[in-house]
């Protein structure tokens, strides 16, 4: 709900999508993401106007922090990570809304003096009792406080009153039993309207301008589908290794940690057809459909489809990785994998017969996300031997250096008919020298607006997790078989190359 | 950096000053060889540079320039302009009265940048026309030459905005954007402007002076989201505006805008005090009268000159902002007084604003037109 309607004053006003006061409660406020990312887009928010004035944020945590300590430390950290470096002017106009709350996290008595202190802000600062809950502690807390502030009286489930909303982090679920469980027990507390599941890919401006180009241009879309597309393929590299996070990453993998979420969100925007509209139901309803049309692997011929791998020692970009196994918090002789590549099959009209091929790996070559399509060749070949052999490719690069680029072929300056690849390139930042707002900047915004498209929904996640368990099935009962290596710095294992020569396709070469 | 060229002219402004190796020199040509020197000058820029180079344009800039002294400074807006949008900038130069040297001079350059993050390398292009005597006639068909085709053309009116329709018209053929900044409107006057804007059909006017003082309608409205509500503005009954000489115009757009939105009926001019300014009586939309005053008062750290603006309502609660620094204003509403940021951009980015989809702004159409009905 946006205030435009009621005051005339806001009505046409640039900033007239503004949210109603309200608060921000963060659970597991003393940690990384809150520092690094949650406060800094709230300040960020609040310095380009985006926030109403009567705005709070509470940080909630078992460690005990007084207000202004928080306030103290969130100005450290707002100083290095916010878009808008905090100014002592506008600081003291956004720290009077921040406070620190201590508690634990499934004891009641600290939901109940929670409410208490909430109540006391509302009265003190005139918020009409608008909440947002965002967990982002690990994901097994994200059931127990759902459940707290539901017994609590925490939660307001009506569609009337002042709205209660509740930000889950990832990861939702590790495997699709886990995640209907988690589902089950949120919608046990909360509507579905009031779950707000962040996958913060989705809040990236690119992800969103994968939508704006295939749908404000009339151009691409004719040639969005099997007749012209060979392949398609979508890489999540990243140049690091696990770098001090192996407890965490040993237990999830490359395919929960990246696939499942991030990847399968940027497949189904690409694969989509067009919405009837951007509104949370039409889009999502959209993504849904790609996801429940990925066809199941046959039984037997599970490795012409998935391969995985672990990477070894080697460099990146000059820089010494270790072995996965001797990385810090990793179990001695773990078959966790850093890298997978799958072939995937959207079975629809649009999609039928062309793979889709997706790799995310750790300490490759370099960082880079991106989907490329790659068209069919020309129909008949009218340069003979001297055509570019290469294929034209349509390549939307997501991290770094975000762009677009079309290769075709172009004739060689000269009196004979030879012909070579070109690239054109159009980049975002050598056109648009303004920076991008953060990922959660524009999702936190879109939570307080009460807008979910944005968001994930319990049936995409559910249908992107049956998906990605299968897997998890199949390499669960091939244990033995082990896993493939591949030197940190390259591009994953040969096997991953190999499934590809298959069907005389090659990976890019980023 | 230094550009290919058959001979190169200095860099406008001075000396290239060092550390910034990437901005561009001008290189004079002859007019019909303009395009050709423009590609010459990306070729060597690719070369030079071992980043790759992409020309992006999203708008033609025409910048027209009364005198010298308004071109230096537009083309270092021009130059600034390049960190947030690529264009094609087209400064025009005319010195009617020259009785020697050439009709019709150019020079081309681009200007490159570092974008921010680094390792980008962000260009534009810029031609400089200058025209002198009759030499002007022949400005507007160079203009049609030199556009890029298939994106937008705004012209800049840099200086005092034009008081005839049929000046601007020549120039304007082909224009999708007019902008102007009415601070700089002779007599703080809106309605030449109004009556320009209203002949030239089909082309949105921008008025630099609406967006620079956007940030204080936000304010303003700011204090009737809820909890505090709207029904307090429809209990106003007077109020009154400090203001600059310069920021009578962007008092008067406050104004207009007020007017437009809360469907006010200007009643009255009525005689000056004895204060320098001006008073109005308006009757609202259930009837009741309202009195509006305009004091001038001699300085205000706002650029705008829109220096302080108060209300009163019929049940005794006050609503308003005094500017105390640049960027920083006193509020007094609901919650009491309290200091909030509410800074002005600079002229780089309110031109940011005027090429973006805030130039065309309904608001700034009705809020002109109920403006000049105070100035009847
Ligand atoms: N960091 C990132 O870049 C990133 C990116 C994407 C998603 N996420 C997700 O966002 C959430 C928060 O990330 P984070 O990096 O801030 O997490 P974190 O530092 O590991 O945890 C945040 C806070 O949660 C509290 N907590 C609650 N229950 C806990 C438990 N059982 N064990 C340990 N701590 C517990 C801790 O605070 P107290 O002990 O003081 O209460 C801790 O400071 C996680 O679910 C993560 O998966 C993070």
């Amino acid at each position: 709900m946006t205030t435009a309607a009621a005051n005339p004053l806001r009505q046409g006003l640039a900033e007239d999508r503004l949210p109603e006061p309200c608060t921000v409660v963060i659970f597991g406020a003393s940690g990384d993401l809150t520092k690094r990312k949650l406060v800094p887009a709230l300040y960020t928010l609040m310095a380009e106007r985006l926030l109403p004035a009567t705005f709070s944020v509470v940080g909630f945590a078992r460690k005990a922090v007084t207000d202004d300590a928080f306030r103290q430390e969130m100005k450290e950290w707002c100083g290095k990570f916010a878009r808008h470096k905090p100014t002592d002017e506008l600081w003291n106009q956004f720290q009077k809304g921040v406070y620190f709350h201590t508690g634990d996290y499934d004891n009641p008595e600290s939901y109940k003096a929670l409410k208490v202190r909430l109540d006391q802000i509302d009265k003190e600062r005139g918020i009409p009792g608008n909440r947002v809950f965002y967990i982002s502690t690990p994901p097994a807390t994200f059931p127990i406080a759902v459940k707290q502030l539901d017994e609590n009286g925490l939660i307001n489930k009506s569609t009337e009153g002042p709205f209660t909303r509740v930000i889950i982090e990832k990861p939702f679920g590790t495997d699709v039993a886990s995640a209907r469980e988690l589902n089950a027990h949120c919608l046990k507390h909360l509507r579905e309207e009031q779950i707000y599941r962040i996958d913060h890919y989705l809040g990236k401006e690119t992800v969103q301008n994968l939508m704006v180009f295939r749908f404000a241009n009339a151009m691409f879309e004719p040639l969005w589908n099997n007749r012209f597309v060979e392949q398609v393929q979508i890489t999540g590299a990243e140049a690091l290794g696990i770098e001090g996070r192996g407890g965490y990453f040993d237990h999830a993998g490359i395919l929960r940690d990246m696939v499942q979420n991030h990847l399968f969100q940027v497949m189904a925007l690409t694969a989509m057809e067009p919405p009837a509209s951007l509104n949370a139901t039409d889009l999502r309803d959209e993504k849904v459909k790609v996801l429940k049309a990925l066809r199941p692997y046959p039984e037997g011929r599970f490795d012409e489809f998935v391969v995985r791998g672990q990477y070894r020692t080697g460099a990146v970009g000059g820089r010494r990785i270790p072995n996965y196994h001797e990385e810090a918090g990793v179990t001695a002789g773990s078959t966790t994998e850093t890298y997978v590549a799958l072939k995937m099959f959207i079975d629809n009209w649009r999609w039928a017969g062309v793979p889709f091929y997706l790799r995310s790996g750790k300490a490759m070559a370099k960082k880079v996300t991106e989907v490329a399509l790659i068209f069919k060749d020309a129909p008949h070949r009218l340069f003979g031997e001297k055509s570019s052999t290469e294929p034209n490719v349509l390549s939307i690069r997501i991290q770094p250096d975000e762009g677009i680029s079309v290769r075709f072929g172009s004739k060689v300056p000269g009196n004979t008919l030879d012909i070579n690849p070109v690239n054109m390139e159009f980049r975002y930042g050598t056109s648009f020298g303004t920076e991008p707002p953060e990922a959660y900047e524009r999702l936190q915004l879109d939570c307080m607006l009460g807008d979910q498209a944005l968001y994930t929904r319990a049936d995409e996640v559910d249908a992107s997790w049956r998906f990605i368990s299968r897997i998890h099935e199949e390499w669960a009962r091939s244990f033995a078989k082990g896993i493939p290596s591949y030197e940190a710095g390259t591009w994953g294992p040969d096997e991953s190359d190999a499934m590809l020569r298959r069907a005389n396709h090659a990976w890019r070469r980023l | 950096m230094a550009t290919a060229g058959t001979s190169i002219k200095a860099p406008m402004g001075g000396p290239q000053p060092e550390g910034t190796p990437l901005a561009g020199y001008a290189v004079s040509v002859d007019v019909g060889g303009i395009e050709k020197e423009l590609a010459a000058l990306w070729r060597t820029q690719s070369k030079e540079k071992s980043a790759a180079l992409t020309r992006a344009c999203a708008w033609n800039l025409v910048v027209y320039c009364s005198d010298d002294g308004a071109m230096t400074k537009a083309k270092l807006t021009a130059d600034a302009l390049v960190h947030a949008v690529p264009t094609r900038t087209i400064l025009v130069l005319n010195h009617p009265y020259a009785t020697s040297g050439p009709e019709l001079e150019a020079w081309v350059s681009a200007n490159c940048h570092v974008g921010a993050g680094g390792g980008k390398l962000l260009c534009t292009e810029e031609i400089h026309i200058e025209s002198r005597a009759k030499g002007s006639e022949l400005v507007p068909s160079l203009l049609r030459a030199l556009v890029v085709p298939d994106v937008p053309t705004a012209l800049w009116w840099a200086g005092p905005p034009p008081d005839n329709a049929s000046a601007v018209r020549v120039l304007v053929s082909g224009v999708d954007r007019l902008i102007v900044d009415s601070m700089q409107a002779p007599g703080g006057s809106l309605s030449k402007l109004a009556h320009v804007g209203g002949l030239l059909d089909g082309l949105v006017l921008v008025d630099l002076n609406w967006l620079r003082t956007a940030t204080l309608r936000s304010l303003l409205a700011s204090m009737f989201d809820p909890p505090v509500g709207a029904e307090a503005l429809f209990k106003m009954r007077h109020m009154r505006l400090e203001v600059t000489e310069a920021g009578l115009p962007a008092a008067k757009l406050m104004l207009g805008w007020l007017i437009s939105r809360l469907k006010w009926t200007v009643s009255e001019r009525l005689p000056s005090s004895s204060v320098a300014g001006a008073s109005w009586r308006l009757r609202s939309r259930d009837d009741t009268g309202l009195g509006i005053d305009i004091a001038i008062v001699t300085g205000s750290p706002r650029a705008s000159g829109l220096h302080s603006m108060h209300f009163d309502t019929d049940d005794g609660r006050r609503f308003g902002f005094t500017s105390r620094e640049r960027e920083v204003v006193d509020v007094v509403g609901a919650r009491g007084t309290r200091e909030l940021s509410a800074g002005e951009p600079p002229i780089e980015q309110l031109l940011v604003a005027a090429l973006g989809a805030r130039g065309r702004d309904r608001l700034y159409a009705v809020a002109l037109h109920r403006a000049m009905e105070l100035e009847r």
